[in-house]
Order: C-alpha cells, then structure tokens, then sequence
C-alpha cells in the first residue's frame, strides 16, 4: 500500500464519518433514556434547542414517525426553535413543532387532558377539522399548545389529504417531551460548566 | 587532445539580420521551467490557501479528538467568561449595534449592490467568481457547523441574537465574503483596494468583538469564520479572475481586451524573444475600436532601423465569447453550415497562422505570417505578422476603380482558391500603394460552401457601394464574375450574413442617399430566389435544449438562493 492510497482512504473515512455526524447533528430524535444520557446520543440540534430556551424544562424530541413522514428541516434561534415535518399524503411542512419561552393561546382554545408522557404540561387545543375514511381527502388545521414551567410547544397543523382521520394519533406517537435537566447535566458533565 | 564539448555552443544567443530586422538565437524552454505568464497563486494567495488547510486539520482534529475539542473550549469560554465580566448598559449597546453588521440586513444589500454594479459593467467573470465565493462560504460554513455540532457557549449568559450551530461564524463568513469579494471584483489594484481589504478585516473583527461580547459565538468560531470568509473569495478570484488576466479597471476599453502592462507585458517581450527570436523594444494596444474577438498589438522589434509587427493576443476569454457568439447565431439563425467552435485557444492561433501561410502561399495580398507564441500554455498566446504600415482601411480612404478592381479582384482570387474569408467588413480590407489586404482570417476557411464564398462577395460589393457609385461596381465586378455570381451573392445575402460595421454604414447609406443597397443590387442583377439560411440540424436542436435546459437551471439555482437566504 503506497502513501496515496493510505491518504485515499483515510480521506474516504474521514468523509464518511463526517457525513454520519452532519446527519446525526440535525436530527431531532429522542435520547434513548430520558435520564441518563451519554454525549453520543444527544444530537447538536437537540443540545442547541434546549439552549435556545433555556429556562425550557421540557423539550420535544422525534419518538417514531409513521412511514411516509420526516423531518423536513430543524431551524434553531434564540428563544424559539422549529421542526417541520413534512408527509408524502398530507402535504410538505403539514406540521410545524415550536419551542418557545412563553405560549400565545388562541382565545377560544379548550383545555384537554394529557397522555402520561405528557405529564407535566397543560394542553390547549384549537383545532378545524373535516375528517373522512382512512383513504378518503380530509383537512386538519390549527394549533396545539402544551404548557409547562419555563416555557411552550406548540404543534402547528395545515394537513389535507387521506390520513387526516388519524393525524391525531400518529402526531402524539412520533413526538414526546423530555426532560431539558439531564441534557444541561450532560453538558456540565463534559465541559465543566453549567448553561 | 582534451575532449571539447561538441554542443558547447548551442543555447548561446546569436544576433543576425534579415531584411532590417534583428533576429536573436531562439531559445526551447527547457522542461520544468514555468510559461512566460504563469497562472498562480502567488504569496498571498498561498498564504490564504495554508490558512485554509490549517483550519481543515483544526477541524479535522476537533472531530476526531474529543480532547481537542474540550481543550479548546475551555479556552474559548476563558476568553468568553472575560467579556461576560466587563458587560456594562453602554458597552452592550455598543456591541449591539456592532452585531448588526452580521445581519442579513446588512451583506445582501451589499451582495446585490456587488451583483447590479457588476452586471452594468458587464463583468461576467468576476461575477461568477463572486457568486461562487459567497455561495461557497455560505455551503462550507454550514455544511461544517452542522458536521461539528458545535453548541452556543455553554455556562455563559447569551445576551444577543443567534441562530444555528456556532461553528464557524456563519455571520463573521458571510459579512466578510461579501467584502472581500465586492473589493476583488469592483475596485482596481492598488492601494484602495488594499485599504477596502483592511476595511474588510476591520468590519469583521467589529462584529467579531461584538458577538463574543455578548456570549454569542466563541473566539475559535470569529476567528475561523473570518478566515473562510476571507480566504475562499481570494482563492476563487486567484484562481477564476487572476488581476494578470482579468484586471478590474474602469473608463473605457473593451473587456474582451487583455491590459498589456506589467508582467504580461514582460511576458510578451520574453515569449517574442525566446520563440520567434525578436527582441521587441516597445508594445502598444493598437486599433482596439476594429476587434472585439482579441487584443491587436504594435510592437516595434529591434533592427536597423527598427520595424513593426502585428500581433494579436487571443486569450480562453475571447474563445468563450466566439463559442458563445456561435451558439447564439445557430440558435437563432439555424445552422451557417460549419459554424463549429475552436476547442481551445491553441487550436484557435494555430487554425489563424495556417490560414495566413496557405493564402500567401496561394498568393493571396495580406500580411507576412511570423508564427505565433505561447504566454500562458492553453490559455493565451500570440500571432505575429508583419505590420501593413501605411495601410488605411477601406473606409478611411478615397475609393478609386482601380481599388475597387483591386477588392474584387481579391475575391475572385478567394474563390479560385477555394477559400471563404467570411468577414469582410471595412476593418478588415485594408489599402496600401493602391493595393487591397485582406486582414483577419480566423474565421477564413478552405473548401468553403457555395453559400459563404457568395456572402463574401455580396459584402465586398456592399463595401464599394458605399464609396463608389454601384453601376461602376457592376461594371468592374462583370470582370471578375458572371452575372448569375452576382445575383447568387445577393440572393445569399441576408442581414445575419452581413457582418455588424457593414450593416450599421447600409444603415447610413440608407439615410444618406434614401437607397437600400441590397434592394437595390437584387434589382439590378438577375432574378434569383433568396437562398434561405433557415436550416434545422440536430445541432441546432440540441443546442437549443441545452440551453433552455441550463435556463431551468438556472431559475432553480436563483430560486434556492432567494429560499436560502443566500443573497
């Protein structure tokens, strides 16, 4: 083996590596345990939005999205942080989840009780919906808002097309809320200090 | 008997004359040494390429070693931690203004002043160079940050605006490429240039404090985003736009001509005397207004007494721009039979040095062939001939019968040759002592078509017509050719066949005299049905997908630009 091709084949490797992390970094899933969290399971794009609200102490992350569904992009700012999910059937971006500071419930929002991994939060619910057979155009629009201590998520829809009858469902299974503490934990943990 | 060497003598110059002109001993470059203009990146863009590739191994190690990273971290947020001590209201309100020049706000006003000032100049080239530097800052900063992952500065209280991984500065790049590049492509070489690069560094290091200043981005980040931001425009425009070949400046000048000064002046002066074997004394831009399609020269080569040559530089540029000009024309006109680009420059001067020799060869008045020159390999070179001193255009001189026998009789001569000129026009039928030069034979060809040997005709005649009354035209062109030539050459003759010059003196023949002259000649030679030009050929076709194609393209490239946040 000469030099060059040595040289060829750490390149090769550095590259793919490279290409694992860039799409490790921008993706929103879950930590596998909501406690104990190790560094290589906690993507950049995770670690940013709970940077980005920092007093947030919940964060949602991606559990499992139903075939056909993925994340269209994840734009992290100061104070708000987005994940756009797009659908083959129900149309690009049809879901957008923001995490904010504070909420801006719609007036005539009604409150609904939580699943147990939602513990901790309030939801309000706004929503217009025209449903129909599981293969039959349906719409969905409208917000959810779930409130907790430091901060808000808010589960924009604008779904149209068959599947809608089920929107509901396939959103509270893909997406849940973890804990932002064990990620600052982690933090502290790695660089000696605490965000 | 000591052995002597038997070559001892034969790279040694000799001095010999020929007809008043001196000649030195040609020199064979020897294998290894540069070309006379060599293409390179010189001091400061080697400087900038190294800073490049230091922050590649930075990365590089920040990926690999997670100690690196923790190691350099805990110096960022050292430094971090330093500002975050001396926050007072008026020094954040500072930094806060100085954070606006990292808004969008602020680069893609500038990028599209850049984009509008450098269209109206027509500037395509740097253009394109400064499209790639900030499309290709934008690509890499994002690409890495979202590679690296790096978070914002932990266990600091970010006080101002921000938005997606911290490294490297997205902002600091941006704002820095855009400088740069507005500099590289809008101001001339000099010290204002120099001073908007400072102003650049300046601008950058403002925004720079600013953001660390408010707990926004770490030194590592300011520092590596700057250096992107800086380095890929210079790379690019050395590279793409080099100043030798493609000077900035302003106030008149064609931009298809080549600056003759500084080393490629030098260049010249070297290639002429170590391949052709002229030392030349003195180059000089001459009679640019006549030639869009390369750089014309006078250049005075020692003798006794000193002489003039001709010589022309044809550059890659001016290749593109006959390859554009020919695509159009096909696209727009159908296809003119053998209307095939040249593949490279050397293919160009070689195709013009052959044309020269083998009209002499066939007799043929135009100017002596003395070779051609390479300046830069493939990319530039330069024909040399003799200089037709004294000789006029056509247009700047009293147009007698007797030139007017001497122009048609050129082409008549053309046509017993089996040549087509293809560009006569008034610059390029020159008179001297009453005799008729053709000049310019780039675009002449051998074995032409029936079609283009007629074209030239009819432009030769359209030329006399101007200066000289067209029934003595008539007369003088019956000796030469058939009246069945003369119609065919009108009934060839279509504007697009007309060259630009000729078409714009019609114009003004027209206005003048209120005679359209092409009118006029079909009306006095026999009848004969136009010959149509409209042909469709695959070429024809597959050029016009090709381009509608890259059009799509191109709409969807801007449109991701717009999307992207790009401009």
């Amino acid at each position: 083996m000469n030099r060059r091709f040595l040289f060829f084949v750490a390149a090769a490797a550095l590259l793919a590596a490279s290409c694992a992390r860039h799409e490790f970094n921008l993706s929103a899933e879950c930590p596998r345990f909501a406690d104990t969290l190790e560094a290589s399971e906690v993507s950049g794009a995770i670690t940013l939005m709970v940077q980005s609200v920092p007093d947030a102490t919940l964060y949602p992350c991606v559990e499992r999205l139903r075939p056909g569904w993925e994340v269209e992009r994840i734009d992290v700012e100061r104070n708000r942080s987005t994940i756009a999910i797009s659908s083959d059937r129900l149309g690009d971006e049809f879901l957008r989840v923001y995490l904010r500071p504070s909420c801006d419930i719609a007036a005539d929002a009604t409150v609904y009780p939580t699943e147990p991994d939602e513990a901790g939060t309030t939801l309000h619910e706004d929503i217009d919906k025209t449903l129909a057979g599981p293969d039959e155009e349906g719409e969905y629009e409208g917000s959810w808002w779930y409130e907790f201590d430091g901060g808000c998520v808010r589960f924009e829809f604008d779904a149209e097309g068959p599947g809608v009858d089920q929107i509901a469902d396939d959103v509270r299974q893909a997406f849940t809320f973890r804990p932002s503490d064990p990620v600052l934990e982690l933090v502290e943990r790695e660089f000696g200090v605490r965000s | 008997m000591p052995d002597e060497p038997i070559l001892e003598n034969v790279s040694v110059r000799r001095r010999m004359r020929f007809g008043g002109i001196t000649v030195m001993g040609r020199r064979r470059r020897p294998s290894g040494t540069p070309d006379p203009l060599p293409r390179e990146l010189r001091a400061s863009g080697r400087a900038w390429a190294l800073a490049a590739l230091l922050v590649i191994a930075l990365w590089a190690a920040l990926d690999v070693w997670e100690q690196t990273s923790l190691w350099w971290t805990a110096r960022d947020l050292d430094v971090l931690q330093w500002f975050e001590s001396i926050r007072s209201a008026s020094a954040t309100a500072l930094a806060e203004a100085g954070h606006a020049l990292g808004s969008v706000w602020t680069y893609r006003p500038i990028r599209w002043a850049v984009i509008g000032a450098l269209v109206g100049f027509k500037r395509w080239r740097h253009l394109i160079a400064f499209l790639a530097s900030v499309i290709g800052v934008q690509w890499i900063v994002t690409t890495i940050a979202a590679v690296l992952g790096r978070s914002r500065p932990l266990g600091i209280d970010i006080i101002g605006d921000w938005e997606g991984f911290a490294h490297p500065s997205l902002p600091i790049a941006a704002l820095t490429a855009s400088l740069v590049g507005a500099a590289l492509s809008l101001i001339p070489l000099g010290v204002w240039r120099t001073r908007a690069l400072y102003g650049s560094s300046l601008a950058a290091a403002l925004l720079g404090t600013s953001r660390m200043y408010l707990g926004v981005d770490h030194p590592t980040d300011v520092v590596v985003g700057y250096l992107i931001g800086f380095a890929v425009p210079f790379v690019i425009f050395r590279l793409y736009a080099p100043e030798t070949v493609f000077p900035v400046r302003y106030g008149g000048g064609n931009s298809a001509h080549l600056l003759i000064a500084g080393r490629r002046e030098d260049a010249i002066r070297h290639a002429v005397r170590d391949q052709l074997g002229f030392e030349v004394l003195d180059i000089e831009p001459f009679a640019l207004e006549g030639s869009a399609g390369s750089t014309p020269l006078l250049m005075t080569v020692e003798g006794n007494p000193p002489t003039k040559l001709f010589g022309k530089l044809y550059a890659s540029s001016h290749l593109r721009s006959d390859r554009w000009y020919k695509m159009a024309r096909n696209i727009l006109y159908g296809a003119l039979e053998d209307e095939v680009p040249f593949s490279s420059v050397r293919r160009l001067v070689e195709y013009e040095d052959y044309m020269l020799r083998f009209m002499r060869d066939e007799g043929l008045a135009t100017a002596e062939p003395y070779g051609f020159v390479e300046i830069t390999a493939e990319r530039e070179y330069v024909i040399v001939t003799s200089f037709l001193d004294g000789a006029q255009e056509i247009g700047d001189v009293e147009v007698t019968e007797a030139i007017a026998h001497r122009a048609l009789e050129s082409v008549h001569k053309l046509w017993i040759c089996g040549i087509a000129h293809r560009d006569i026009k008034p610059s390029n039928v020159m008179v001297l002592d009453g005799d008729v030069y053709l000049i310019d034979n780039a675009f002449a060809t051998i074995r032409p078509s029936p079609w283009r040997q007629a074209v030239d005709l009819a432009n030769m005649i359209l030329i006399l017509s101007t200066r000289l009354e067209p029934r003595i035209v008539y007369r003088i062109a019956q000796q030469y050719f058939v009246p069945e030539d003369i119609a065919e050459a009108f009934a060839a003759s279509t504007s697009i066949a007309i060259p630009t010059q000729l078409r714009s003196e019609l114009r003004a023949y027209r206005k003048r005299h209120g005679v359209d002259l092409v009118e006029l000649w079909n009306e006095i030679t026999p009848e004969r049905e136009p010959i149509s030009i409209q042909r469709w050929s695959t070429n024809r076709v597959t050029s016009t997908v090709r381009v509608l194609l890259v059009v799509a393209l191109l709409l969807i490239v801007v449109d991701d630009l717009f999307g992207g946040g790009f401009l």
